[in-house]
């Protein structure tokens, strides 16, 4: 290996492979499979080695990373499911408009306190794929609104009024959890 | 600013902490009068806390990991063996230039054993590799069948391989020209063993290397740690200057594609 070749090498060993269980994690609850989320995992990564030299160091290496990897599922997954799953934004907006028109006298209130973590995965894995996409960045990978914005290839005020409506979308859903659980227990 | 603007507006910012300075006055100002908006920024705070404890990050699985460092030392020795060549392939998406590809179909299938360095498998395992970073589809439709149609009007008869039998299923096909207008079509099949992609091309008449595995007509080499089958078909196709020949990569092991051979193909 070429001097030049085992620098970038270490570098991407130290700067990106740490960042592979968040990417694992995306690619998971994306993917919804085990399977296509080690694809996907490795997909990205290999694909992020052969362009590191594009990284600018000192930036966030996992927004990057998350970066390639959105793309990945668009191109590779995304098409397939979007036939047989409700994930596109117009069901999106759908939703929107449904849930809004229900809400009109305000936002729910909502017992987190009554919610179980098993819950929220479940809401989560049933959100909408947009919906899921932000929330994913936001609120577990813990990007800002601009590196999200990137990761998105929307402009940053989107990400604002997208991660808005999701965080709606995802409150209605574990409105209707928890009753249900209430019930379940008495 | 009333309630339903900060709620619409700024609340989601807010709880993030994402607001300009301008906006954090503006919010701050209301939200000292209204306490009903108070406490929607409360809950929004621990909703988003509730995602973060709910779904924490996952440790990726050890054969992964596996998996990816294997891949870079793959690569590595690629870029070590052919330097230039992977990326210049890579940054065009994948796909071989057809031309490119007829012209070493051309030089390299001699009747000979397979040397140690192959040009034309080396651009097909290339190619193959880059199916792992983007695969561009243009044909129409996701099925095998919606595959062997489009190659049916640019080859001039339909063909389209099942593999289901492996596990493997179709993910993406593309049909590109050469500047000759000569036809190249790629299917990228995948499955959770792994995956394979077939290069189909109008060639003229050619041998297939010698040696290797041959089940049903179909010629198996194992190359630099890939399977590659190789199949041709004389006089097969209604248009062009010779037959079809189909090459297929693959990181399945040489048996498991001969057991589709096998399974596809009439004795």
């Amino acid at each position: 290996m070429s001097g030049t070749r085992r620098e970038m090498r270490q570098r991407f060993e130290q700067e990106a492979l740490p960042h592979l269980d968040a990417l694992y994690t995306a690619a998971f609850h994306l993917t919804r499979s085990q399977d296509d989320a080690d694809d996907l995992c490795q997909e990205t990564l290999l694909r992020g080695y052969r362009f590191f030299d594009q990284f600018v160091p000192g930036t966030n290496c996992r927004a990057w990373l998350l970066a390639i990897l959105y793309n990945a599922f668009r191109r590779s997954y995304a098409r397939a499911k979007r036939e047989q799953v409700s994930g596109t934004w117009a069901e999106f907006q759908h939703l929107l408009e449904n849930h809004c028109h229900a809400n009109e006298g305000g936002l729910p209130s909502l017992d987190t306190d009554a919610i179980s973590e098993r819950d929220v995965r479940q809401a989560l894995a049933d959100l909408p794929e947009p919906a899921r996409e932000i929330l994913l960045l936001i609120d577990i990978q813990g990007l800002s609104y601009d590196e999200a914005a990137k990761v998105l290839q929307v402009p940053t005020g989107t990400v604002r009024s997208r991660l808005s409506r999701s965080r709606a979308l995802m409150r209605q859903a574990l409105r209707r959890t928890a009753p249900a659980r209430r019930i379940a227990r008495a | 600013m009333d309630h339903r603007q900060y709620r619409e507006l700024f609340l989601s910012a807010d709880a993030d902490a994402e607001l300009s300075a301008a906006q954090r006055r503006a919010a701050t100002e209301h939200l000292l009068s209204c306490e009903e908006c108070r406490r929607y920024l409360t809950q929004e705070r621990a909703l988003k806390d509730l995602i973060r404890r709910s779904v924490p990050l996952m440790a990726a699985p050890a054969a992964l990991r596996h998996r990816i460092g294997a891949s870079l030392e793959e690569l590595d020795e690629m870029q070590r063996s052919s330097p230039g060549f992977p990326r210049l392939m890579l940054r065009h998406c994948v796909l071989i230039p057809a031309v490119a590809l007829a012209a070493l179909l051309l030089i390299i299938l001699t009747p000979r054993a397979i040397p140690r360095h192959n040009p034309f498998f080396d651009a097909a395992i290339a190619a193959y590799r880059g199916t792992e970073a983007s695969f561009n589809s243009n044909v129409p439709g996701d099925s095998i069948s919606d595959f062997a149609l489009a190659i049916d009007e640019a080859f001039g008869t339909p063909y389209g391989w099942d593999f289901s039998n492996i596990g493997l299923n179709l993910s993406g096909a593309r049909i590109e020209h050469s500047t000759g207008g000569k036809p190249v079509a790629y299917g990228l099949y995948r499955g959770a063993r792994g995956s394979l992609l077939t290069i189909l091309t109008l060639s003229p008449a050619l041998r297939i290397p010698s040696g290797g595995e041959v089940v049903k007509g179909i010629h198996i080499y194992k190359y630099k740690g890939f399977s590659i089958a190789v199949v041709r078909y004389e006089n097969y196709s209604a248009i062009g200057d010779g037959g079809i020949t189909c090459v297929m990569v693959s990181r399945l092991p040489p048996e498991v594609l001969a057991q589709a051979f096998n399974f596809l193909l009439p004795s």
